[in-house]
């Protein structure tokens, strides 16, 4: 199978769902000529113009303000927030609009709105540009969250999330933009979710998401070395969350490692231990762990962000001290 | 582009049947709202209510120099115009209310009452206007014929929202009218002490786009500007901001007593009172006598006596019905 980038896949879904839905536009800082910050949009103002790709002031309460009401007049917006960070400008229209205007009045609207963004740390910019906070919108009824780890989910995810009727947080990583993954030429769609098992294993359960998925892979790899098998379940969308993946792997292995890149305090890691907690209390043979960022505001030193953040290394030990016990 | 005087000097004349529809518009919202509070004080109708008792000749013009087919955003402060749009009485007081057979089902309150002719109350103040902003956009990316027009108050022009909207609307000349109803106080501070300027209108002029400033208690001013920048907005030839100085002739909400206010400064008020100026005008001008202004009051008092009585015969939502009915992903 052809093999693409993470960065193509987004791409190729944007370009499907627009040539399949003249309603799909896309608005954003810098997406036209410029290409997008990490230049997912590139080549698309040429293909469709600047009535559909369209550049936006910096002005990100406005982006997913005027989003949301394209939206509620027959729209399929898709808003680019070029850095998770930069979301907390437009907090109050994606949680107190885009959220509720739907539930307030059901039988009126609906919102067909994706907030494209990304997350994570590794360029040594800071902890304005490169936090995980998926957790803030798991938290917000009335939305859903995706966060794809390999170039076959996200097209496959992004396709589907455009098709939507709600809105939707679609959260990348600027650490797997350059990644590649076989994706098939014909069409596909990935349904919210579903989770995937990314390796089978019968020792350990890893729950991992986004670049995290990676980092666990290269761990396990590592590992069974010395013969320990990890089985790693990647939940690719956190709402809806795919109880039954989790529980199943649970329920086989009897032991836990929930990984996020994002800080663990408040993190989804924790939802999840409690899920697999009251669901698969009586499976577990150790309790359940998290391994995710300590809870410190990342620096903007290169050489510090790596520290900021679970490693591979990281895992390999947590896993080890898990499996002594 | 600012403050143009001259364009409001020249105001369309209006006739006689159109100060009719106006006046009837406006007694229509002044009883419904009056009804509202009276439902209030029953306890009938918890949770919030801002009464907009004052705001009328600004929402009559409004609606009179629309067309139908647009789209109104209003605010959170009263809802008279949702009356004057025609939606049903019943359905908005049910919804009010709290009870299962208004258009929002019960769901949405005060603060997020909707209808179909009548687009969302945004709780957060201000955080209509990028939407609206944006459904301006849907319309000029779909070429439609439509204008979008966007009521907040003075409070909210001193939010964010207000300059990425008016900027962004602007940039892409958007078919949108944006209406500010200044009624000097954003609950309890004044408009003198919170904001840097003497008119919301004079910051068109930094958003590049007309700003006419007007009395907002008199209906024929308001409905001439609203038909002018609807045509602006028509014709491709982007956005206006408007702003209606008004009244608000009650408290914030019910329970205000609004000590932050003079007795001088609240008799003022209640002189600007736009009904009452409309009622003189049209006796004045001998387009209505007294029989018929009767007859006007009685009509309405018996419709939103029917609307009354419609809501409190509806259900409330069985709260397990509710849960079940909702749309959100719930794991």
């Amino acid at each position: 199978m052809r093999k693409i980038t993470y960065k193509e896949a987004l791409r190729e879904a944007m370009i499907e769902e627009m040539d399949r839905d003249d309603k799909v536009f896309i608005m954003g800082e810098d997406i036209g000529v410029y290409g997008g910050s990490f230049k997912v949009t590139l080549g698309l103002l040429e293909k469709y113009g600047p009535n559909r790709i369209i550049d936006t002031p910096i002005s990100e309460n406005a982006i997913v303000g005027s989003a949301i009401g394209a939206a509620l007049h027959g729209m399929r917006p898709i808003a680019e927030i070029s850095f998770i960070d930069f979301i907390t400008l437009a907090m109050d229209q994606i949680v107190n609009e885009a959220a509720k205007i739907t539930a307030f009045s059901p039988d009126l609207y609906e919102i067909p709105l994706v907030v494209r963004t990304q997350c994570g740390t590794g360029r040594g910019i800071g902890g304005q540009h490169e936090q995980c906070l998926e957790a803030w919108f798991v938290h917000t009824p009335g939305l859903k969250v995706v966060m794809p780890s390999t170039p076959y989910d996200a097209k496959g995810l992004l396709k589907t999330s455009i098709r939507d009727n709600e809105p939707i947080i679609f959260i990348e990583n600027k650490k797997l933009y350059s990644i590649e993954g076989e994706v098939p030429e014909e069409e596909y769609l990935i349904p919210l979710g579903k989770g995937d098992i990314k390796r089978e294993g019968k020792d350990l359960t890893i729950i991992s998401t986004s670049y995290m998925v990676h980092e666990s892979m290269k761990a396990a790899e590592i590992l069974e070395e010395d013969g320990i098998s990890i089985e790693i379940i990647d939940p690719r969308t956190l709402v809806p969350l795919d109880y039954d993946i989790i529980l199943n792997s649970v329920k086989k292995t009897g032991k836990v490692l929930i990984i996020h890149e994002a800080v663990q305090r408040g993190g989804i890691g924790g939802e999840i231990s409690a899920i697999i907690s009251e669901n698969a209390f009586n499976y577990l043979t150790s309790p359940i762990y998290r391994l995710a960022a300590p809870n410190i505001v990342i620096p903007a030193n290169y050489h510090l962000d790596e520290y900021c953040v679970p490693r591979v290394k990281d895992i390999i030990g947590k896993v080890r001290e898990i499996l002594k016990k | 582009m600012f403050l143009e005087k001259k364009q409001v000097k020249k105001e369309e004349k209006i006739d006689e049947n159109l100060h009719i529809k106006i006046f009837k518009l406006m007694v229509k919202a002044r009883l419904f709202e009056e009804r509202q509070l009276q439902l209030y004080y029953e306890a009938k109708i918890r949770g919030y209510l801002h009464p907009g008792i004052g705001n009328e000749a600004v929402e009559a013009g409004i609606v009179a120099g629309l067309k139908n087919n647009d789209l109104i955003y209003p605010t959170h402060r009263g809802h008279g115009i949702f009356a004057m749009r025609d939606a049903d009485m019943g359905k908005v007081f049910a919804d009010l209310m709290g009870k299962r057979d208004g258009y929002c089902s019960g769901l949405a309150g005060s603060c997020h009452l909707a209808a179909p002719q009548v687009r969302q109350v945004q709780g957060i103040l201000g955080a209509q206007i990028p939407i609206a902003t944006g459904e301006a956009l849907a319309i000029k990316l779909l070429g439609e014929k439509k204008v979008v027009l966007c009521m907040f108050g003075d409070g909210a022009a001193n939010n964010g929202t207000f300059h990425e909207g008016l900027n962004m609307a602007s940039i892409w000349k958007l078919p949108i009218i944006f209406v500010c109803l200044n009624n000097l106080y954003a609950v309890s501070f004044s408009f003198h002490n919170s904001t840097s300027v003497k008119s919301i209108a004079v910051r068109a002029k930094g958003y590049s786009m007309p700003g006419y400033e007007l009395d907002g208690t008199n209906y024929e001013k308001v409905y001439s500007i609203v038909k002018k920048a609807a045509e602006r907005a028509r014709t491709g030839q982007g956005p206006s901001l408007i702003e209606a100085k008004t009244t608000r002739v009650k408290g914030h909400h019910p329970n205000d007593s609004g000590g932050y206010r003079s007795k001088k400064e609240m008799e003022e008020v209640r002189k600007k009172d736009p009904v009452k100026k409309a009622t003189r005008k049209l006796l004045r001008l001998d387009i209505l006598d007294k029989n018929k202004i009767d007859d006007i009051y009685r009509k309405f008092k018996k419709d939103i006596e029917d609307a009354a009585a419609y809501a409190n015969n509806s259900p409330f939502p069985d709260a397990n019905e509710f849960i079940k009915s909702c749309k959100q992903t719930l794991n």
